[in-house]
């Protein structure tokens, strides 16, 4: 694919911060408004998967390459099940969350103990999981099978 | 002969399945009332024991985590297995794994 027409380029150039920007926000005031890691996440996905069909596949992958995306991907997963752990550590249960993260004041973005980090992971890994399932999607069988 | 028989059938059918429905909606319980005192325990103590506002998210990672990781788990799995299917094909392109 070598992308689109230059009206849906121009209104790519357009959009594609703003959702950006709207994803992260979802993500981070999480544990605040409605939403969370995954619809966050789902956010900068159609992010990448905007910008992958309008631009070409090349000009993505020379900013988010595949091992980027899986790199990315396999830290949020282990760091979910880290941040679990870490109750562990500290003498509590699985998925220990007010005792061992701080409490804040309820209402702020840095507040509800690991519920910003779970959502942090949550929204890199869903994001970099469906951009590279998409680079998948848009290989292009070539000739000979293996 | 044949068509009668089939309209029989298809009304005993619907006969059996609205008489299962209509009891079902004469067990439920009213609107708004709330049977099991959970959903009330979690709008009561969220505030106090995890300190979010969104009930919901407090629900997902602290109350039932154990259901979020394992659902997470399953995207993980899935991504893998999705590029474990397309690890032969390379279009050309670099990916750096095959």
């Amino acid at each position: 694919m070598e992308g689109m027409t230059v009206i849906v380029k121009t209104v790519t150039r357009i959009l594609a911060p703003v959702m950006f920007l709207v994803g992260i926000y979802v993500t981070l005031h999480g544990h605040l408004t409605p939403g969370g890691g995954f619809q966050g996440g789902v956010m900068l996905a159609g992010t990448f998967v905007m910008l992958l069909l309008a631009f070409g596949v090349a000009s993505l992958e020379k900013k988010v390459s595949f091992r980027v995306g899986e790199t990315v991907k396999g830290i949020g997963a282990a760091m979910i099940a880290f941040t679990a752990v870490v109750g562990l550590i500290f003498g509590f249960w699985f998925f220990k969350n007010i005792g061992v993260y701080w409490y804040g004041i309820p209402g702020e973005v840095f507040s509800a103990g690991s519920l910003p980090l779970y959502n942090i992971w949550e929204a890199a890994h869903v994001a970099l999981a469906f951009l590279v399932a998409f680079y998948c999607f848009t290989k292009k069988e070539s000739g000979d099978k293996k | 002969m044949k068509k009668t028989r089939k309209m029989i059938e298809a009304f005993l059918v619907v006969g059996v399945a609205l008489t299962f429905i209509f009891v079902v909606a004469y067990c439920l319980p009213p609107f708004g009332l709330h049977p099991y005192p959970l959903g009330q325990y979690y709008i009561k103590n969220t505030l106090n024991q995890v300190g979010a506002w969104n009930v919901v998210c407090a629900i997902l990672w602290d109350y039932r985590g154990y259901d979020t990781l394992g659902e997470t788990a399953v995207l993980f799995a899935a991504i893998v297995g999705v590029v474990m299917l397309f690890r032969g094909v390379t279009n050309g392109r670099n990916d750096g794994h095959s």
